[in-house]
């Protein structure tokens, strides 16, 4: 499993590498396009303009809670599996495996 | 779980603690300002989600090919990394998108294609929750069929948007290789991989738990 | 192995001619999920522009589900896929009999669908009939071939109601999109054969990769 995580990382990255490329290609080329059908942020009156930092601020908090709070929920189960494995094996030690 | 596990998640933790520092460092972005600093977080996990899809693809033909359950148990894991590292892209997006573009949806290319193969992952692990015994190979090849199904959901979704007369709004991602992506990409795919390994363990000692109960079941 | 397919399509012929239970609800649901639409969408006796397309395939896929769902049903029922499966004839050949038998009822059922959608959302379906046709049986092939095997993998899983359109609404939409937007470009005044090629090839390649796909896994998935 860890060789397959290895190759696909190197893989991705490699990939990433010529997107990356592309992109900065394309970005270097100008500003992007200003569309129609949405108000660029800067050209809205003051009082419509969004505030960035509750966005931010929230992005990350999501971002570490999920995914932290994954890390936690599975350590337990694995903390639960984990007891319960070591008791039937000592029980079946104690017993003597038939 | 092996000695390392320990001392590796606190540091994974250590540089997720220090990466809005980190990030703090980056230049401002000229357009969209401090809201772009969502990037070094969105990139990040939604290269990590395309990568947990591959290997639970890989790992899903693998199955199906030896039928050995360790390739069933890492495809399980990318599944859950798929959806976890999805859920965030598509919620750290829009979150980007509001102040950016002023709107929290697009159906732009790219952004679509990841919600469908979202859907896709989530579909796996539905299946193997709720569809009884036997679903591992089933959703094995439901993996198969998502991962072929990707240059179509792309080319399809992409023609979908230009050949309709209606304006596509991607500005195109400006793009630094510098410090804080390259950091925050290391913090995400070290967290992957933590994550992956934690998974994996817990499917094994799972199936060894089954294993020890069929055979007491079968003394009795 | 043709031999075998057609034996397969010939049983379940066979079995549907007599009750014509399939064959009536499926066209029975198609018409009410069109009447559906057609109260949510039609406004002032007008259809939006281009919204016939959309509903077609909408139906196509919502009776699809239920006309797969039914087929196996009747197979799970009986025990007769078990049957099937140990006879001695090469396992894509009964994915291949099913596939047909599925194809074969969706094109009947299409075929009142055309002209129904056609008339009620003033939607110039019949205008290219060749080209509505290959877009049309390309895309019921390619979402027939996904639902067969994933309706064939389900029979004997639990949730295996719901869990067929959760599996097969995902990986269909390459063929709800290139449906739609090939059948979109043949009802279009101002129409472009260039358009309609590119949907129609998309569709071609995505019912050719699916289908090699679905051949290759059916023996490892059906079998324990």
């Amino acid at each position: 499993m860890l060789r397959v995580v290895a190759v696909t990382l190197l893989a991705v990255s490699g990939f990433g590498q010529s997107v990356a490329d592309q992109a900065v290609t394309l970005s270097a080329q100008g500003q992007p396009k200003q569309q129609e059908q949405f108000t660029p942020i800067d050209q809205l009156p003051p009082q419509e303009q969004l505030p960035a930092a509750p966005l931010l601020v929230a992005a990350y908090v999501f971002v570490l809670l999920t995914l932290f709070g994954y890390m936690f929920i599975m350590s337990r189960r694995m903390t639960v599996i984990q007891r319960e494995v070591d008791r039937l094996d000592s029980d079946m030690k104690r017993s003597g495996r038939g | 779980m092996p000695k390392w596990f320990s001392p590796a998640v606190l540091v994974c933790g250590v540089m997720f603690a220090i990466s809005p520092l980190v990030i703090a460092q980056a230049p401002y972005e000229s357009t969209m300002g401090l809201v772009q600093k969502v990037f070094y977080y969105h990139m990040p996990s939604a290269w990590v989600f395309l990568t947990a899809s591959v290997v639970c693809g890989i790992a899903s033909a693998r199955f199906l090919a030896t039928g050995n359950p360790r390739h069933d148990r890492t495809a399980l894991a990318a599944a859950e990394m798929a959806v976890l590292f999805g859920l965030v892209t598509l919620v750290t997006g829009p979150l980007w998108a509001r102040k950016a573009w002023g709107t929290w949806w697009v159906w732009d290319a790219r952004i679509t294609s990841s919600l469908v193969g979202w859907m896709i992952a989530w579909a796996y692990l539905i299946l193997r929750q709720y569809g009884g015994p036997g679903s591992e190979k089933l959703a094995a090849g439901l993996a198969l069929f998502g991962m072929a199904n990707v240059p179509f959901i792309y080319v399809s979704v992409n023609y979908w948007r230009t050949i309709h007369p209606a304006t596509t709004v991607v500005p195109k991602l400006p793009f630094s290789m510098g410090f804080p992506l390259l950091f925050c990409l290391a913090a995400f795919y070290f967290l992957m991989f933590l994550l992956m390994k934690l998974r994996v363990r817990v499917a094994e000692q799972q199936a060894r738990l089954d294993a020890i109960y069929l055979s007491l079941d079968e003394q009795a | 192995m043709l031999r075998a397919i057609w034996l397969i399509v010939r049983k379940d012929l066979t079995v549907e001619v007599r009750s014509r239970e399939l064959a009536y609800t499926t066209l029975f649901f198609a018409i009410s999920c069109v009447l559906v639409f057609a109260f949510s969408l039609v406004q002032e006796g007008r259809a939006a522009e281009g919204v016939g397309a959309g509903v077609l395939w909408m139906t196509i896929m919502f009776a699809g589900n239920l006309a797969l769902g039914r087929t196996f049903e009747r197979e799970r029922q009986s025990e007769t896929l078990r049957a099937l499966m140990l006879v001695p004839a090469p396992r894509p050949a009964v994915y291949l009999g099913k596939l047909t038998g599925i194809v074969l009822l969706l094109l009947l059922t299409e075929g009142v669908l055309v002209p129904l959608v056609a008339l009620l959302f003033q939607a110039e379906l019949l205008a290219h009939p060749f080209w509505l046709v290959s877009v049309v049986a390309m895309g019921t092939l390619g979402f027939a071939a996904v639902g067969t095997l994933f309706a064939a993998m389900l029979v004997r899983a639990r949730s295996r109601d719901v869990l067929l359109p959760v599996l097969l609404y995902p990986i269909t939409v390459p063929v709800i999109i290139a449906g739609v937007r090939g059948t979109m470009a043949i009802a279009q005044p101002d129409f472009e054969v260039a358009v309609v090629r590119f949907w129609f090839s998309l569709l071609v390649a995505f019912d050719v990769v699916f289908i090699t796909l679905a051949l290759w896994t059916f023996e490892p998935v059906m079998t324990d």
